[in-house]
């Protein structure tokens, strides 16, 4: 230990720390300035970015005597007087804050840039930005939000940049920040890795290191005897069910006879220290017979094959999914063309920006045993005294993680509660177990809080990921562009356990014919186990692998018939009376043509402002340029005949004289912009100012189930929730009010925050007081049951809504180089109905980086079920520098149960873009790649050599 | 998270006792944190020599640019005399990393810092490099290994600046704080045949203390491919200068040392590259022996376009290249 001089913030402080702490974590865990996030403990996210005497660095690599007698600036030192910094309230302004995790980091390091220019007295460009954020990772916007936001802040006038909706009501349809955005500019959000019990111990997982091996042996005893070990737990000290799952429960808890992904838990150990807990690791002994490795899932499927889960009846088959519709020998033989083509994605990687980290808090925990203090009025947190074991995570899915956890620990689900902190991402790879179920069992061996943060490399071994998918694709058509016939073969890499694999490829299946109405349909889905890490959900849940097959045949199909594409699309797109695949019949809400035209609009309008005439493609020198189109469209809503309902609490009070309303419910903010959506529904029909509604999620002892955070349904069902929860407490005032004039309660009607009847006036504070004074409850708790879906292979409704896009992607491809830059992406959505512009917008921009991403760059590597792809680096992701002009357009056709008429919009963004990106490439240098990410390198090969088709990437032999 | 000891040099004596007790030496900060981290530095004591500001200077002579190893990327690209007299040094300096890793990250660790090899980094693979029997790439996911060099491992060489310097006919000055040796450009890196625990000659009890560039450059071009426009590590670069004693044209990124181009070098002679077509030529021959793998097959393609646009820009035909 060594003595720390730094002035912080403009405080100096002095620090006894140890020689090698980094400046993130002296910060962090020393200072408590927890604004300051790491991401990735290696200098490639940015996010840690802090100022030191006025430079950037990044604080996770920069170790804290370098800075020894520096000043530092963290996110916490820019407000001056309470006065947000106008970088701060540029971001808000932009709803350039989403899940606020990286937020932090590209303030920061946006303020050097500022602070330079305005030294130097140059004004500050979008290339400078861009040059100057490009190791800052953000994983929900899509950088156009940041850009507009720092640009404001230096002084120019740049307005957020939100499309057309319909006109707005009294809140619903403004554009309207987050509410919990706020915390997330100044650092003073909560994440989970920023909560410090006092006592808390800290914890490490053992992970198997082998993809398959059976467990003769594991010894223990050395581990537990290292000094500060409190606990080493193994299989045997699981008290009650020894696998977890959300479908089927199939994942061990802690292993106990075999190992099936090297990223398997064997052993947790919890430690006074995080170091002592890691080196208690190493002296964990496993003794494995290793297994044959099976690591491909068509290879999966052959006799010959190691087998995962020696238990099962169908081998390594996990699910066959089958959609039939009319008759495949009559469909193609009606066809005047056919094209066939095998199409192959990789596994891709989440890489939401805060790692995996929960806390387990021991029931009967207090604070005042370890040092600590209580506040009587915490309901939460570290001067909490807890009467039961809970759980602070950040999590899609609460109530799942209660149950799961509660059975592990043989008690009953409500002796455990969850509290979701915020969450830094999750994208669909925080909806299984991480390690809620470790610290609870860590917690109740100790007797103490423990944390468990997993880091960069473990959370992505650890954690499921996109399917990898082989996807054989058919389709017929007539000479006048009518489809005949879609037949597909579909397998999907579903790694060790099963995840959410059927939901997910059962998607992927249902999707495979497109957002067209094809009258005979036949496809075969593969969900196979391998020794890979397993897949699960990840934004697009299935429907981004099909889609990308099916709009590149549509593509191939196009030309042979000599159509253009867009308008071979609109030939078949459905529309209202059309039938899906599944046998649904669309009676409303179906946008899609009007998608197409905006798009195509928006394709010729960029040649027109030019004075051109509209092409699809053509060169300049070197640079090859060119559009290509992608139509897609995803359920809204778990369907299928799954029961689909969320629960939500409003509760109305006064403080001060003004009325404020709380909303509850369990569903997880990852960043999507949720409780901006709940808090506008409630506003709206309470008349309230959005300002005085708060929202309080996923506290399972305080908020009722909303469900899982998946399938774009948030919007629907615990917005319906929050919206009839409020109608009704409305009503139930409504009523207060009448009753205490002595009217009957039909003469009273209700507007702009005010109850009236025959002249006679009460507002929500008088009717609030009233119904108190009568002992009625001001709050009110529904349930929304989202209408009845059928499951597949019934025929009728599967799903209670669909989202329709379409999306024009401009490419430049370098003759020299293969190098390819996505210039400008127009996009049309049909969102049903826009609550809120500004977040909507944000999550458009997001999924249409996102999957640049995976068009493009994305590729988790495993080999022989080893991650390759085990630092962040080795990951590449779309940064601020790829991030191409983006022309959106809001199709609101609403649909009849929604709030307001409003469907999801959170997956399908970034379902059209890729099969966009790939079509353009064919188009520019007249390469078809079957496979994502296009490999430039690859392209450029094949190019070169007069290749007009290129089989190559994940999945192929080389 | 590994803890180790971290002492300050106050002087060169410091320096060089640390280093003969087994410390690890650290500039910048970049690469060695990260090796730490991921468990591929064994080492528990750093040692920094940031506090040494003799090592910080940049000196204009009759004859050379002297650049101090500790003088940071950022500074490399905005200071005037290193913009005047070695500009193809200042802009590679300004478009390396990011603005934070600018800032910290040192000449001197530039140029000693260690391969991005995927398999070298990750402490799952045992490499050859790190004392084990066998280079993963040669079977496994090669496309960002190298094309000339051979083996026995494939690594490429991961410096921006060393191709730069190299071509620049530098001199990298060391000491050991008694005695202080100059290596010359062609000595100063070497080949995975010769060494495969380290890219360069320097001794353990050496460091690097300033670069030396003579004024004699007469054409000079360089031109780095990063074909996803932004991920850090460029797939090839090429720096060409010419001096009165001819061409020196140098690869980066595509062998385990800055790679000369000799066949093409020699072809050149004292050509001026009055027409564009002579470095079509020159750079079809720089690419003639090369040996790529299963994966980076492009990057032959990338390497011979690198040639060309930087001798269209040592030409005065920039134009050229890049359309």
């Amino acid at each position: 230990m060594s003595d720390l001089k730094l002035q912080v913030n403009g405080k100096w402080v002095e620090l006894d720390v140890p020689q090698s702490r980094y400046l993130a974590e002296v910060l962090r865990y020393d200072l408590g300035l927890t604004g300051t996030k790491i991401g990735c403990n290696e200098s490639e996210c940015g996010i840690c970015s802090v100022l030191v005497n006025g430079t950037p660095v990044n604080s996770c690599i920069y170790p804290a005597f370098k800075a020894q007698g520096a000043a530092i600036i963290t996110i916490e030192g820019l407000e001056q007087d309470g006065r947000l910094h106008p970088l701060q309230q540029a971001f808000l302004d932009h709803g350039a804050v989403q899940c606020g995790f990286c937020t932090p980091g590209l303030i920061m390091t946006a303020k050097a840039l500022l602070d330079e220019k305005a030294a130097a007295k140059q004004p500050v460009t979008e290339h400078d930005i861009k040059v100057a954020l490009k190791d800052t990772y953000c994983r929900c916007t899509g950088y156009q939000s940041v850009i507009n936001a720092i640009l404001q802040a230096s002084g120019q006038d740049v307005k957020p940049y939100i499309p057309k909706t319909k006109a707005p009501c009294q809140t619903i349809g403004h554009a309207l920040p987050n509410p919990d955005s706020l915390a997330k500019i100044t650092g003073r959000a909560m994440y989970t890795d920023d909560f410090v019990f006092p006592g808390m111990l800290y914890a490490r997982t053992k992970r198997a290191g082998v993809p398959h091996a059976r467990i003769r042996h594991i010894e223990t005893a050395e581990a537990a005897a290292l000094p500060g070990v409190r606990a080493v737990l193994t299989h045997a000290d699981v008290p009650g069910r020894q696998n977890h799952g959300l479908v089927t429960v199939d994942w061990p808890v802690l292993c106990s006879d075999k190992v099936r992904y090297a990223g398997d838990a064997v052993a947790v150990v919890a430690a006074d220290s995080e170091e002592i807990a890691a080196a208690a690791l190493e002296l964990i002994k496993v003794d494995y017979e290793t297994l044959p490795v099976v690591d491909d899932p068509i290879q999966a499927g052959q006799p010959d094959a190691p087998i995962v889960h020696e238990e099962r009846p169908d081998g390594n088959l996990l699910k066959h999914i089958k959609v039939r519709k009319g008759d495949m020998a009559a469909g193609f033989a009606a066809a005047d063309v056919v094209v066939e083509r095998t199409y192959r994605t990789p596994m891709t990687e989440q890489m939401f920006l805060e790692p995996e980290c929960s806390i387990g808090v021991p029931r009967g925990y207090d604070p005042t045993a370890f040092g600590g203090t209580i506040d009587p009025a915490a309901q939460r947190g570290v001067q909490y005294r807890h009467d039961k074991t809970t759980i602070y995570c950040g999590t899609q899915i609460p109530y799942l993680d209660r149950e799961q956890t509660a059975a592990a620990l043989n008690v009953p689900p409500e002796q455990v509660r969850i509290v979701a902190a915020l969450m830094g991402g999750g994208f669909g790879g925080k909806e299984d177990i991480a390690a809620q179920i470790h610290v609870a069992l860590l917690a109740e061996r100790t007797g103490r809080p423990v944390k468990m943060l997993y880091t960069r490399a473990e959370s992505l071994l650890f954690h499921p990921k996109r399917h990898a998918t082989i996807i054989r694709i058919k389709t017929g058509a007539k000479r006048d562009g009518r489809l005949t016939a879609v037949e597909a073969e579909l397998y999907g890499d579903g790694g060790a356990y099963a995840s959410l694999s059927e939901k997910v490829m059962t998607r992927a299946t249902t999707h495979a014919s497109g957002p067209y109405d094809v009258p005979h349909v036949k496809v075969d889905c593969y969900a196979m186990y391998t020794n890979n890490t397993p897949c699960g959900a990840f934004r697009g849940f299935g429907v981004t692998q099909s889609c990308f097959a099916v709009e590149s045949n549509m593509d191939l199909v196009a030309r042979e018939l000599g159509l253009d594409p867009i308008a071979f699309r609109r030939i078949n797109a459905l529309d209202v009376g059309g039938t899906t695949c599944t046998g649904q019949v669309m009676r409303e809400s179906v946008g899609l043509q009007e998608c197409i035209a905006g798009v195509e609009a928006d394709m010729r309008a960029h040649h027109t402002a030019l004075g051109e005439a509209f092409r699809w493609s053509w060169s300049e020198g070197r640079k090859h340029y060119a559009w290509g189109i992608g139509i897609g469209y995803k359920n809204t809503g778990l369907g299928g005949g799954a029961p689909d309902k969320a629960s939500a609490i409003v509760e109305t009070g006064v403080t001060d004289g003004q009325v404020w309303a709380e909303v509850r419910t369990s569903s997880a903010e990852m960043g999507q912009g949720l409780p901006a959506v709940l808090a506008a529904c409630a506003a709206e029909e309470l008349g309230l100012p959005y300002g005085q509604v708060r929202v309080l999620l996923g506290d399972t002892d305080h908020c009722p189930d909303g469900g899982p955070t998946t399938a774009s349904r948030q919007t629907y069902v615990s917005g319906n929730a929050a919206r009839h929860a409020a109608r009704t407490l409305r009503a139930r005032l409504q009523q207060v009010v009448a009753d205490h004039f002595g009217q009957p309660v039909e003469q009273w009607s209700f507007a702009d925050g005010q109850f009236s009847a025959n002249g006679t006036r009460a507002g929500l504070v008088e009717a609030i007081e009233w119904a108190q004074a009568s002992g009625q409850p001001t709050w009110e708790e529904y349930e929304y049951w989202a209408p009845k879906t059928q499951p597949l292979g019934t025929g009728g409704d599967m799903h209670v809504a669909f989202g329709f896009g379409a999306q024009a992607a401009l490419v430049e491809v370098d003759d020299d180089t293969g190098a390819i830059k996505v210039l400008k992406i127009v996009g049309a959505h049909d969102v049903g109905r826009a609550i809120n512009p500004l977040t909507l917008e944000g999550q458009i921009e997001g999924g249409i980086i996102m999957c640049l991403g995976n068009a493009l760059t994305e590729h988790f590597i495993n080999e022989q079920g080893q991650a390759w792809t085990d630092v962040m680096a080795r990951y590449k992701m779309p940064s601020i520098k790829h991030t191409p002009e983006i022309i959106s357009r809001i199709i609101e056709h609403q649909t009849a149960d929604g709030p307001y008429g409003a469907k999801g919009i959170g997956e399908l963004s970034s379902i059209p873009t890729t099969p966009a990106i790939v079509n353009a490439i064919a188009n520019a240098v007249g390469v078809r790649f079957c496979s994502v990410p296009v490999d430039q390198d690859a392209l450029l090969l094949a190019w070169k050599a007069g290749e007009t088709e290129c089989l190559c990437g994940w999945g192929y032999e080389h | 998270m590994k803890a180790f000891d971290y002492a300050v040099a106050r002087n060169p004596a410091g320096l060089a006792a640390a280093l003969k007790a087994g410390y690890t030496l650290q500039a910048g900060g970049i690469d060695l944190i990260d090796l730490l981290k991921t468990g591929v530095e064994p080492s528990d004591r750093i040692v920094s020599m940031a506090a040494l500001d003799e090592y910080r200077q940049i000196e204009v002579t009759k004859d050379d640019l002297r650049i101090g190893a500790l003088v940071t990327l950022q500074t490399l690209a905005e200071d005037e005399s290193v913009r005047t007299h070695a500009p193809l040094v200042a802009a590679v300096a300004g478009s390396t990393a990011s603005a934070q890793v600018r800032a910290r990250a040192t000449l001197g660790g530039n140029c000693l810092q260690r391969p991005r090899c995927g398999y070298f980094r990750s402490a799952a693979f045992m490499c050859l490099k790190k004392g084990g029997h066998q280079c993963f790439a040669w079977e496994g996911e090669n496309a960002l290994h190298s094309i000339f060099g051979g083996g026995p491992c494939r690594i490429t060489h991961p410096s921006s600046l060393a191709p730069v310097l190299v071509a620049l006919q530098a001199t990298f000055q060391a000491d050991n704080g008694s005695e202080a040796t100059a290596y010359a450009a062609d000595d100063f890196f070497r080949n995975t045949d010769q060494n495969l625990s380290q890219e360069h000659n320097l001794a353990s009890d050496q460091w690097l203390t300033s670069v030396h560039i003579p004024l004699t450059a007469q054409q000079a071009g360089h031109v780095e491919i990063k074909p996803r426009a932004h991920y850090d590590w460029p797939e090839a670069s090429c720096a060409a200068v010419r001096t009165a004693a001819g061409w020196r044209i140098v690869l980066g990124h595509v062998a385990p040392l800055p790679w000369r181009a000799r066949q093409a070098e020699a072809w050149l002679g004292d050509r001026t590259l009055q027409d564009p077509a002579e470095a079509r030529e020159a750079a079809a021959l720089a690419v003639a022996d090369a040996e790529p793998m299963r994966d980076n097959g492009y990057r032959v393609r990338l390497a011979q376009a690198a040639v060309r646009r930087a001798l269209l820009q040592a030409g005065g035909h920039p134009a050229e290249g890049l359309t």
